[in-house]
């Protein structure tokens, strides 16, 4: 049992580089912040999974942005209500509402097209801020982190033991 | 590879098989669990389904087992299916659109016993019908009271015209006493007849004498004459006055009868009258029926109405239920997110089985441009000769909707059915045979409807107690009670007019012609009973006065026969006189030769 959680463990985290990270990570909010059942989520599920993304990093985020898309769905209907009823975009929205692939995104529903634009704006210049802030954490903070008694007890289990025998195996960290 | 996870689409696939598997084994309880939540809370009460069966090529659904429970009789469902199954359009429902060619329902049957309760928390709404406030049926006031009471309270005009004549008599009694007193009497004739004698002595004392005797006779025969016409003068004047007595006494009679039915009018009419019967009887379960038949509409308005609005040109619908608004753009070809083309329905009643189609039902008549319209009929049914219902629910212009209704009933047997009006009483119907027909439009908020029933072949029998009036020993109700009981046909009539919010039931049927006989026949009855026992308290009352009268009367008679005696007398005075003092000619035996 330890040996297939440790297993996962290494593979969950295996791709730890920055950018790799913070990518999982903004998927992780496009998925999060929009209504879970949209169609779209099966696309990012599936660029989550194909490219070398970090999956616990995807995981964790899913469940932190789903959290905070409560609060924040208000703003991304006034968003997307604001969008979907601008006169310039009449024309085109017209097109993709008659138009059956569009129909099944649900892209005129309010919520939905304030999160996922919202998330897409925010796209590289969220990568960037993430990418940043990991590489300073792990300059500073994690060396201090590994010094805690949490961690080393931590690293003292057996299911760390294991874990890093796993990571040896595959090349990883 | 260095950008891709090649096993990673291995999990994706599995995922979606994984999703996909789960998605066909639990959609059918997902889609059930949605019909019953939305269900109850359109409806406002527990919405049950036995099974639902979501099917893929083609894309179709059956519901089995469909209850839906009658908010204001929880214990009762409203409607209850067997089987409901349609499929649906693929292309459209990528689309998201759920466009259904032909909806099937069958064994419909419509309040069905439940074993448990279907309530559910009302939602705030259009209160629930009351259980119809019973007014009381006020019975006017009618007592008889006792015949000596009523003429110790009432005056008889009658008496005061018996007192009247009497005054009046006794004071001409006097007048002519004293009239009579200086009229000639039996002292003139006996006067006369001594100067009659005294004219037929004087014969021999020449011709002076002769001259002066037929001087004097003459002027006896003048004074004759004179106090005969005073005498015939006088007794036509008291001819006059006891004749007009006489009319006087005989309008006692017809007066006394006048008090007599002016007491019983007054006594036997009971106050206040009996009006707004049948609004009494059947006004609590009309107004039942209609409030009822309102909730349902308010519970059923979303389905053949959306609630939407527009932003900058845009239509912005809010779903029923969920988060944020979907904007609609134009649509090319238009057609709305849900339309039943058909749904053909099989009613089973008790009387046996009514089939009929709905068409076009859709929240978006305005996109789909035609109205809901509905066709239920049967012929020749159990207890039922024909039923027919159709109508139509045109929201095609929101602004100005127009929903309209009509029922006819033919041959309905009626059996035990309970008509209660009255606190703690009512009268049940044993058996009739009902047409019944009902027209009902709504326009906008404007409800005006017309409901006509017409019972034939009745028995109706009272039920419960009536309520007691003091006095007559319930005799009232005993005859309302008697006047229902032997109806034997009967039209009632309700217009409904007003608004959705603020409507009103007029109600009109026999019985209000019904309760009015029974009313007067109560009065009549009463009043015959009556007139004999107050006809003979009066006549007693009368009687004293009368006699006083009659013998006053008699005076005056006894005068006239006095006068008339005298007139008598003295035309034989005169006739005396006329013949001289020896038998016709002159005094002294002179024959004159012509």
């Amino acid at each position: 049992m330890l040996r297939s959680i440790a297993k996962l463990l290494r593979v969950l985290n295996s791709e730890a580089e920055p950018v790799q990270v913070s990518l999982a990570l903004w998927l992780a909010m496009v998925s999060g912040l929009t209504p879970i059942l949209s169609p779209h989520n099966l696309l990012v599920l599936l660029l989550a999974l194909v490219l070398r993304v970090n999956l616990s990093a995807f995981i964790l985020g899913l469940m932190v942005f789903s959290a905070l898309a409560y609060a924040l769905d208000p703003l991304f209907h006034l968003f997307g209500q604001m969008v979907l009823t601008a006169d310039p975009l009449n024309g085109l929205f017209t097109a993709m509402y008659n138009t059956t692939f569009f129909r099944l995104l649900d892209f005129n529903n309010s919520i939905l097209m304030g999160s996922l634009l919202l998330s897409l704006l925010a796209a590289v210049p969220f990568i960037i801020v993430v990418n940043a802030l990991i590489r300073r954490y792990r300059a500073s903070v994690l060396a201090w982190v590994e010094r805690t008694h949490v961690m080393k007890v931590f690293k003292a289990s057996k299911l760390y033991r294991l874990y890093r025998a796993y990571g040896e195996i595959g090349g990883g960290p | 590879m260095r950008y891709i996870r090649l096993w990673g689409l291995v999990v994706f696939a599995v995922a979606v098989v994984v999703l996909a598997g789960a998605w066909f084994l639990l959609v059918d309880g997902a889609v059930r669990c949605m019909i019953e939540r939305t269900g109850t809370r359109i409806v406002g009460a527990r919405v049950e389904l036995d099974g639902a069966d979501v099917r893929l090529f083609p894309a179709g659904l059956t519901l089995t087992g469909l209850k839906v429970t009658n908010p204001e009789e929880p214990m009762r469902n409203a409607f209850e299916a067997s089987r409901i199954s349609f499929a649906v359009n693929g292309p459209d429902l990528l689309r998201r659109k759920v466009i259904v060619d032909e909806l099937t329902a069958e064994g419909v049957m419509l309040n069905t016993a439940r074993k448990s309760s279907g309530a559910v928390k009302r939602a705030a709404g259009r209160a629930a019908p009351g259980k119809g406030k019973k007014k009381a049926l006020e019975l006017p006031a009618f007592r008889v009271p006792d015949v000596q009471e009523i003429l110790r309270t009432e005056k008889l005009a009658v008496l005061d015209h018996v007192a009247g004549l009497r005054n009046g008599m006794e004071r001409d009694k006097a007048e002519w006493d004293n009239r009579l007193k200086a009229l000639p009497d039996r002292a003139k004739i006996d006067g006369y007849k001594k100067r009659l004698e005294g004219l037929k002595g004087a014969g021999g004392g020449g011709i002076g004498a002769l001259l002066g005797g037929a001087t004097e006779l003459v002027s006896l025969q003048k004074d004759i004459e004179k106090d005969l016409k005073s005498l015939k003068e006088a007794g036509g004047d008291l001819d006059k006055v006891i004749k007009s007595y006489e009319r006087s006494v005989k309008d006692v009679a017809s007066m006394q009868h006048k008090d007599v039915e002016r007491i019983l009018e007054k006594y036997t009419t009971p106050a206040g009258g009996l009006s707004g019967v049948s609004g009494l009887f059947f006004g609590p379960q009309a107004a039942r029926w209609t409030e009822a038949g309102l909730q349902w509409y308010e519970r059923l308005a979303p389905v053949v109405e959306r609630v939407r609005s527009r932003k900058k040109g845009a239509e912005v619908v809010k779903p029923v239920r969920g988060k944020g608004v979907y904007v609609r753009y134009e649509e090319s070809p238009p057609m709305p997110d849900l339309l039943i083309k058909k749904a053909v329905v099989g009613l089973k009643l008790a009387a046996g089985p009514v089939n009929g189609q709905i068409l076009n039902i859709t929240p978006d008549q305005a996109t789909l441009a035609r109205p809901l319209s509905f066709d239920f009929g049967a012929k020749g049914l159990k207890g039922l000769e024909s039923l027919s219902l159709t109508g139509s629910l045109d929201h095609v212009r929101p602004a100005s909707p127009v929903d309209t209704g009509r029922l006819k009933v033919a041959g309905l047997k009626l059996k035990d059915f309970r008509v209660d009006a009255l606190e703690g009483a009512g009268f049940v119907v044993d058996d009739a045979l009902l047409d019944l027909s009902a027209d009902v439009t709504l326009k906008g908020k404007g409800l005006a409807g017309v409901v006509k029933a017409e019972l034939g072949s009745m028995k109706v029998s009272m039920a419960g107690g009536g309520p007691e009036l003091g006095g007559t020993g319930g005799m009232l109700a005993g005859a309302l009670k008697g006047a229902v009981s032997g109806m034997r046909e009967l039209s009632v009539k309700a217009e409904i007019t007003g608004t959705l919010d603020d409507y009103d039931v007029k109600i009109s049927s026999d019985l209000d012609r019904i309760m009015d006989s029974a009313v007067k026949g109560v009065a009549k009855e009463a009043a015959d009973k009556l007139r004999g026992e107050l006809s003979a308290a009066v006549s007693g009352a009368v009687k004293g006065p009368m006699a006083g009268l009659g013998g006053d009367l008699e005076g005056l008679g006894a005068m006239r026969e006095q006068v008339e005696g005298l007139v008598g007398e003295f035309g034989l005075m005169r006739g005396d006189a006329g013949k001289g003092t020896n038998g016709g000619g002159l005094p002294g035996g002179i024959k004159l030769p012509f």
